[in-house]
């Protein structure tokens, strides 16, 4: 106690063993059910498909009921609602011991499996009361070593009970260290509510708003779809696992005890000593960070591949024990990179949500404990070994996102978006210290843009001055690198092309934006597609656009890829406009085009901008974008040089002359 | 007119499969190798379920078809969208190696019970059908439910899949997202969803042609059902060029009655394969090559991992590194000229084979990493070697030398017949003429009396297991000699210069055609040697030694190993051969499953292959060694940003 108090810096130790035993005695209780498993099987007379399906079902019903009670421990005192949790897992375990039906025990193990949903969060909420923010660290590590202990105890508590008296013996036997750590409990008493901080008391955001927008930050999303795929694979093979033992090389309840107690002491030794390495990375960059879970995570997934075909005990076991430590060293790394990546006003939503996606593998783990009883624990295993793999898939992608997502945290880059600008006038698209790169060579350099209601703006520059970037970074076909960007005051970053364009905010790519092996008419239908819920609609707007083109009309059952380049930018720019989008933007309008064609294209560019829309264009040539549009922006290797009404722009010889050799002026000149 | 009706009716199956292949082909450009197997797994999951767990047929028929539908959209989450941005080439390797996995998939499910005992593969099961009546006997031929229900089924589906491709909104999407996906995704199209939306239909296709044709074929314990059906419905869609589905299904008619009659008059199913192969090959040789405005960009490059250095000269010359080298390529020869004294009879022989079948891989490391040429038949051309030589030996006592020069002749011969009308034009057709060379030379050629003699390959008496060593060791030293000197010769320089840009090297006086056709020759050539030399050494080798499914093997082993990289090959085969070696007393389909899985892993994780990893190891081994970096210098991009840009081009403002 004294030393326990030394660690704590002077606080007092006496919450801390007391959650540390309430949190180790319901893990007891999990690690018998998990390790003792084949002997329960085979009380019931079920296979490992069924009981796996148990074991699934108990860990999906149990949060379901316990959220909404969860919430209450808000309000209520915290200290009675975890005994009272606690008292609820002691009284299910006994009563899975006593259960004569398979049904009454799966009742049983769902109702143990709730206290523990329940008093663990509260746990946590109660630590946060009990200790200073400096030493609290500490004490949660103190906590989560609580679960090993727990595991590496129980397995072997539970399985010797099991191998002596069984298995439903062991059950009434680890009700007794939970008795205790009741009883003994009973002396901490309730500390005040947020004593050391102002707690966020705010309600995390509704999960249905705030989902798109955690779902557009990639590598928070890999990291969760690789979350699912992981979970699945851990938990199938976990439940696989006693059966593997006890099929392949006939190993007796106790024994498959010990072993579990292996596996546990794995992870424990991990939690010491592994996640320091990981932190290391994580230091270093996000990206380095990640890139080196995904190495782990792949050398895991290929060691349980090994496991599962392992041809004696004593090359699996200690495999096991390699699995098990890896995985704990990079388990909590991967949260770690969760709160790196997710907003600090969203992170209580990242986290619920991504608990929930997680659930998700339970899928997984009911197709593994399947497959084991169809084929044998060793396909099980080895089918978990592929799961995991998926997962690594993903986490290597978010690998390749990770540093560019931390970096549109940075404060100059996030925040709000707008939907007035500095004049008040109404906002429709705006980006911040947009980058971009294809590969190693960036090409944007920190954009930052405004484009306002009803507005047309040119985008001018050279050959490779990043124009076209620029628009395919806010339609979503380029995802950038850093910097943000709101359609209409919403962040839009990142959002996959087909939803930016469900929000009405269209790109017409030049001249390649046709299907050129498709007649005209398959081209037309094509670009209404977000309108085919409506099929008089689509055909309205197809016949409206082909008025303002009729030069398309005797041209629809051609192939697109046979058309003219002039007849080309006309099919583009009909498919853009059966949107009615509310910002188009165009790239290449007038490029190697006779004048002549110019000429009704930019007719037909600004009955578009009369019926409303707003449009950036993107152009070479200056003279056309200058008669078009009201604003300009100037962009030079990846930055905006100029900005400002196209007036203005005229004014500037030294920007005109510095990248068209001073043709354009005069050429400006003359059209004026 | 009873054939012809028979012969309708199968092959309104195999239109069906080409139809599933059209439609991939249109949604994602890829040549689907996996598509015989999809089908073959939804026979095995409908055969799980009504011969083992005595389900009635129309829910496992619902439950297999369901199961093949997600096995297709898998197929599509897993791996073809992992290779969206790739060179359309490796996508179609992908899907070999998804043949592989999903071959163990259908192989390792439980198996229906004869009796009470499990059978093989539908062996000696009767195939369920929905009815038993009616029967109609027609001719020579008796109709029985089974062809009724492919005679409705078939038009139907055809039907539908071609009006859904054509008339409905999401069949169009299906079109675009393959011509032109950045479009399609800006007009609203979630290109990925409509991509796992083709390969599902193609994979029910599969399931629905593959259950349908199950019953009137008869499926054997044959464990390579697979391939003849792909090629089947691959031999279709390919003279419908990719680009029809009426077109597909029509050929698949004619294919089916070719089959039918070919089967009847000769009785043997193998004569029918060599006749499609026969068709493909004319079909390729009158094809005409269309021009549009858009050339379609088919062409793809190869370069999809980094290019292996050379050393520094400061290191390559450092005394330390040299030393090092030197030293450890004596300790090697001597370990190898040693090992048959150290070795035991088995490990030398496992060794010995890897020699020899390296030669193989490497002729298909060199086509495929040189060339960018894809064959899918060496393992076959190493039979004809294999086959041809050892009967000159057995049958008119030829000198083994002299029989040794005559098997690759042979073997370049067949090379110049297959790719004469298939090189002639882009893209992966050379891919589908040797797969049906392949499975014709598995099921036909071999078996033919004039080409296999008395059906056996002997070694001859004087090569004993450590002769065959050294000869295997010798030959491989010779062959990576030879073929690092024509890497440098004009012959090699010219294949990398085809392969990265056709167009360019025509324009500067390379002969595209001949080019390439020589890169194949050599390259048959090869794998007839290699197979010869393999075939003299494994004592009781018969021409059933050579099935189609291991030119498969043989190829994911050059991917493995790392395309177009020498050294890789022999990594990839001691891979391909070395893990059934050790693995097989754990499960006897451990070596499909490896190359299978070590191919999609590579393809996705470590495009460069074993070679790359074995080069960055060195690289490291010589910066520990000599103290010196052998990494170029990376320019960080901050620097490239001060750097000029190129002079603008002035903008002509009136034309």
């Amino acid at each position: 106690m004294r030393r326990l108090r030394d660690y704590l810096g002077g606080s007092d130790p006496r919450p801390i063993v007391a959650m540390f035993s309430l949190n180790a005695v319901d893990e007891l209780d999990n690690a018998t059910f998990i390790w003792v498993g084949p002997a329960i099987a085979a009380g019931f007379g079920v296979g490992v498909g069924s009981f796996g399906i148990i074991s699934v079902l108990v860990l999906l019903v149990a949060p379901l009921i316990a959220i909404p009670i969860s919430r209450s421990a808000d309000r209520s005192a915290r200290m009675p609602i975890a005994l009272i949790a606690a008292c609820t897992w002691g009284v299910f375990s006994l009563l899975s011991g006593v259960a004569p039906y398979l049904w009454l025990f799966v009742l049983a193990r769902v109702g143990s499996s709730f206290g523990r949903v329940v008093s663990y969060p509260v746990q946590l909420s109660l630590l946060a009361d009990f200790y200073a923010p400096a030493v609290r660290t500490k004490a949660l590590g103190l906590h989560a070593m609580a679960n090993n202990v727990g595991a590496i105890f129980g397995a072997l508590l539970g399985a010797g009970v099991a191998a002596v008296f069984g298995w439903r013996a062991a059950f009434f036997v680890v009700v007794l260290p939970t008795v205790a750590a009741i009883m003994w409990s009973r002396r901490v008493h309730e500390p005040p509510r947020g004593v050391f901080e102002a707690l966020q008391s705010t309600e995390p955001a509704s999960l249905k708003v705030v989902a798109p927008r955690l779902w557009a930050i990639r590598s928070l999303r890999y990291q969760w779809i690789a979350g699912i795929y992981f979970i699945g694979a851990v938990f199938g093979t976990t439940i696989v696992l006693p059966f593997f033992f006890k099929d392949e090389f006939g190993i007796g309840t106790f024994g498959i005890g010990v072993i579990g107690a292996v596996a546990g002491v794995g992870a424990a030794a991990a939690t010491f000593y592994g996640s320091r390495l990981g932190q290391d990375r994580l230091n270093i960059s996000a990206s380095t960070g990640v890139s080196w879970i995904a190495r782990v995570a792949l050398l895991i997934s290929v060691l349980i591949g090994v496991f599962s075909f392992a041809p004696s005990v004593w090359i699996a076991i200690p495999l096991l024990f390699v699995i098990t430590g890896l995985f704990g060293v990079v388990s909590p790394l991967i949260a770690a990179v969760g709160t790196l990546i997710s907003p600090p006003e969203l992170r209580a939503s990242a986290y619920a949500f991504g608990q929930l996606l997680g659930l998700l593998g339970a899928l997984f783990a009911v197709a593994i404990a399947l497959v084991a009883d169809a084929a044998g624990p060793r396909w099980g295993l080895a089918l978990g070994s592929a799961v995991f793999l998926r997962g690594v898939f993903h986490i290597r992608t978010a690998s390749r996102y990770v540093d560019s997502d931390v970096d549109r945290l940075l404060p100059q880059h996030s925040g709000e978006g707008r939907r007035t600008d500095a004049e008040g006038r109404p906002l429709l698209l705006e980006t911040r210290g947009l980058t971009a790169s294809y590969g190693p060579v960036q090409v944007l350099f920190g954009v930052d843009i405004e484009v306002r209601e009803g507005e047309i703006v040119a985008l001018l520059g050279t050959n490779g001055a990043g124009k076209s970037t620029v628009l395919n970074a806010i339609s979503g076909l380029l995802a950038p690198d850093g910097g943000n960007v709101w359609f209409d005051g919403e962040p839009i970053t990142g959002e996959t092309a087909e939803r930016v364009a469900r929000r009405g905010l269209v790109q017409a790519p030049g001249g390649r934006g046709i299907f050129p092996g498709m007649t005209v008419g398959e081209n037309l239908r094509l670009g209404a597609f977000l309108l085919r819920g409506d099929k008089t609609v689509s055909a309205e707007r197809i016949a409206s656009s082909l008025e303002l083109f009729p030069a398309l009309r005797p041209l629809l059952g051609r192939t697109a890829g046979d058309l003219s380049g002039g007849q080309r930018q006309m099919l583009v720019l009909a498919q853009a406009m059966l949107l009615k989008p509310r910002l188009l933007l165009i790239d290449e309008l007038s490029l190697g085009l006779a004048p002549v064609v110019v000429q009704e294209l930019l007719r037909a560019v600004r009955l578009l901008n009369a019926e409303g829309t707003s449009i950036v264009l993107v152009e070479q040539s200056v003279n056309i974008a200058l008669t078009l549009a009201d604003r300009a922006y100037f962009l030079e290797k990846g930055e905006v040089r100029f900005h400002g009404p196209t007036s203005e722009l005229l004014g500037r010889d030294d920007l005109l002359r510095s990248v068209f050799f001073g043709g354009a002026t005069h050429a400006v000149a003359a059209v004026d | 007119m009873d054939l012809l009706v028979l012969g309708l009716v199968i092959g309104m199956a195999n239109a069906l499969l080409a139809v599933g292949l059209v439609l991939v082909f249109m949604s994602s450009r890829i040549l689907n190798f996996a598509h015989g197997e999809i089908g073959a797994f939804a026979v095995a999951m409908l055969l799980m379920l009504t011969g083992r767990y005595h389900w009635g047929y129309w829910p496992s028929l619902l439950v297999a078809l369901l199961a093949t539908a997600l096995l297709g959209a898998l197929i599509e989450r897993t791996v073809i969208q992992r290779l969206f941005g790739s060179p359309r080439l490796i996508a179609l390797l992908a899907t070999v190696g998804v043949a592989q996995v999903v071959a163990v998939l259908r192989l390792v499910l439980p198996k229906p019970e004869v009796n009470g005992e499990k059978a093989l593969f539908g062996g000696g099961v009767t195939f369920p059908v929905p009815f038993t009546e009616p029967t109609l006997t027609f001719g020579r031929v008796v109709l029985g439910p089974p062809h009724f229900m492919v005679l409705v089924i078939g038009p139907l589906l055809a039907v539908g899949v071609a009006v859904f491709l054509r008339s409905s909104i999401y069949g169009l999407s299906i079109r675009a997202a393959a011509e032109n996906a950045p479009r399609a995704r800006l007009a609203g199209i979630p290109v990925r969803r409509v991509s796992t939306l083709a390969w599902v239909i193609s994979a029910l296709l599969a399931g629905v042609a593959s259950i349908l044709l199950a019953p009137i074929l008869g499926f054997t314990a044959s464990e390579a059902v697979g391939l003849p059906l792909l090629m089947h419905g691959l031999a279709a869609a390919t003279i419908a060029r990719f680009e029809s589905v009426p077109a597909a299904f029509g050929w698949g008619l004619v294919i089916g009655v070719v089959n039918q009659l070919a089967l009847f008059y000769t009785g043997s199913s193998g004569v029918a394969e060599a006749l499609i192969l026969l068709g493909v090959l004319i079909a390729l040789l009158l094809r005409p090559t269309r021009r549009r405005r858009t050339t379609e960009s088919e062409e793809s490059s190869w370069a999809f991992a980094e290019p292996i250095r050379p050393l520094p000269r400061e290191i390559a010359h450092h005394p330390r590194w040299r030393a090092l080298v030197w030293g450890s390529s004596a300790v090697t020869g001597v370990a190898l000229l040693a090992a048959p004294a150290i070795l035991t009879v088995s490990g030398t022989f496992l060794l010995s084979s890897i020699f020899a079948v390296s030669v193989v891989t490497l002729a298909v490391t060199m086509l495929t990493g040189w060339s960018g040429q894809l064959s899918l038949g060496h393992w076959a051309l190493a039979g004809v070697g294999a086959v041809f030589g050892s009967r000159l030996i057995d049958s008119y006592g030829i000198p083994f030398w002299l029989a040794f020069v005559l098997a690759g002749v042979v073997g370049g011969f067949f090379a110049l017949l297959l790719g004469l009308p298939a090189l002639r034009l882009p893209g992966t057709l050379l891919a589908v003429v040797t797969l049906g060379f392949a499975v014709a030379s598995e099921s036909w050629l071999f078996g033919q009396p004039f080409f296999k003699g008395p059906g056996r390959i002997e070694r001859p008496a004087w090569i004993t297991t450590n002769v065959y060593f050294y000869l295997a060791l010798g030959f491989l030293v010779v062959v990576l000699l030879g073929v690092r000197s024509l890497q440098r010769s004009r012959i090699g320089r010219n294949l990398v210069a085809v392969r990265d840009n056709p167009a360019q090297a025509a324009a500067l006086g390379v002969p595209v055609t001949r080019t390439r056709l020589t890169g194949f020759v050599v390259s048959g050539v090869l794998a007839a040697l290699g197979g010869f030399v393999w075939s003299t050494g494994v004592a009781t080798a018969n021409p059933g030694a050579f099935p189609a499914l291991r030119s498969l093997a043989i190829l994911s082993a050059a991917i493995i190993g790392g395309l177009g990289s020498v050294g890789g090959a022999l990594l990839g085969t001691a891979y391909l051969l070395g893990i059934p070696f050790f693995g097989s007393n754990l499960n006897r389909y451990a070596g499909l499953l490896a190359t299978g899985i070590g191919l999609l892993v590579l393809l996705l994780f470590f495009p460069g292959g074993l070679a790359r990893m074995a080069y960055l190891a060195r690289d490291r081994m010589a910066r520990w060694v000599t103290g010196l970096d052998p990494r170029p210098d990376v320019v960080p991009v901050s620097a490239l940003r001060e750097q000029p840009v190129a002079v603008p081009l002035p903008v002509l403002v009136d034309r």
